[in-house]
């Protein structure tokens, strides 16, 4: 069995590179929006009506991509996007270290996570 | 409360829930959904999407830490999520048809549970000397540096395989549920189940909580409970909480971490359990 110690705090890199990119969006997304609306009332009315398309579809968050709110939308993605790689990456591992048990329980649990994204 | 202050207020409840979620391999999420249901009167359903994102972020601010220190087993992370997956993705979807109080009382049985089990955990046992025949034909047997800076791996052994496999589709349930990580239970199947040294059960659970929140997430995205105010704070507090608290994981007594681990979860009970039947 190879040692994939090393590897392994690759794929710790890899995520934490890509979490930071995500915090920066979800920064300035959510300071530019603070800095416009930031002093306005907290209406929970308001700020919880769900179900407006923009934020919970991936099409509608692209379209969005420069407004503050989508911009903080945008990087939470990008978080998840981070978990379903690390995933991979250590299913690569195993493959790696030629674990069938292993290759296939991340395969499924891949698939899992993505499935959710699915309609 | 302006959007200003309910902004600051609630980074600053992250960070504190980032940093207890790293020290005991909860996700922050078990921490942040009653205190935002409970003062920031906020809909339990968006509290639970933003809880996910907490779980996420202090697995990877501890996963950072941790996979460098090794005291992460990869291995078993990945069979207990492959239960913990299935489970999450039931409880996800189910979570949108049930009313919030049923959530909330849920919430609060669950975790009463948990104390209850971390509570009966028996003090310092003996290594036992050889696992049991699944994990060595998994290869879950593992090592962890030795504490305070000795040198040297100390090995483990592994028990209990298939009753934790079991326990951790209840977990994952839960997790998808509720919006949580299930660290707590994850932390219990691995400590008193499988018996692993204790700073590699919070540590492994850590690694996979942000697998099972992410499992959830795609559900709760397309719900539309993902709000991008709620979430923003509590990322952002959480992941500076969580790095902190996993540089602080190796420097504590397992005893502390414990203790830390059984209070929180009692008072997160005993919380969401008024709350729910108020």
């Amino acid at each position: 069995m190879r040692d994939t110690k090393a590897l392994e705090q690759w794929i710790g890199k890899i995520l934490l590179i890509s979490i930071i990119v995500a915090l920066m969006m979800i920064s300035v997304g959510g300071l530019s929006y603070l800095y416009h609306t930031g002093h306005q009332e907290f209406d929970h009315g308001l700020i919880f009506q769900s179900h407006t398309t923009e934020f919970s579809t991936l099409s509608g968050v692209w379209m969005h991509l420069t407004t503050p709110l989508g911009l903080i939308q945008a990087g939470l993605l990008l978080i998840i996007l981070g978990q379903i790689v690390r995933v991979a990456l250590t299913g690569f591992i195993f493959l790696l270290q030629r674990d069938v048990f292993f290759v296939l329980s991340t395969a499924i649990i891949l698939l899992i996570m993505v499935l959710g994204f699915c309609h | 409360m302006t959007l200003f202050q309910f902004c600051i207020e609630v980074s600053l409840w992250s960070v504190g829930a980032g940093i207890v979620g790293a020290l005991t391999g909860l996700g922050g999420a078990a921490i942040l959904i009653p205190v935002l249901v409970l003062l920031f009167h906020v809909d339990i359903h968006f509290a639970m999407g933003a809880g996910l994102f907490a779980v996420m972020a202090t697995s990877a601010g501890a996963a950072v830490a941790y996979l460098r220190e090794g005291y992460i087993n990869i291995r078993i992370g990945m069979f207990l999520e492959l239960a913990a997956a299935v489970g999450a993705m039931l409880g996800a979807y189910v979570t949108s048809y049930l009313p919030a109080k049923w959530l909330e009382a849920l919430f609060g049985i669950a975790f009463l549970y948990f104390s209850y089990l971390a509570y009966r955990r028996h003090e310092s046992q003996d290594m036992p000397q050889s696992s049991h025949p699944l994990a060595l034909r998994l290869g879950l047997d593992g090592s962890y540096p030795a504490p305070n800076g000795k040198a040297g791996v100390i090995g483990y052994r592994v028990q209990n395989v298939v009753a934790a496999f079991n326990v951790m589709t209840l977990a994952g349930l839960l997790a998808g549920l509720l919006g949580i990580g299930s660290g707590s239970l994850k932390v219990l199947a691995m400590d008193q189940m499988m018996r692993l040294p204790y700073r590699v059960s919070t540590s492994t659970s850590n690694f996979i909580i942000g697998i099972t929140a992410a499992v959830g997430s795609g559900v709760y995205f397309q719900q539309g409970y993902i709000n991008p105010l709620v979430t923003f704070p509590v990322v952002l507090g959480v992941f500076c909480g969580a790095l902190l608290g996993a540089r602080l994981m190796p420097i504590l007594p397992v005893k502390a971490l414990r203790t830390l681990f059984s209070v929180v979860i009692v008072l997160l009970a005993v919380e969401m359990l008024c709350n729910a039947f108020a």
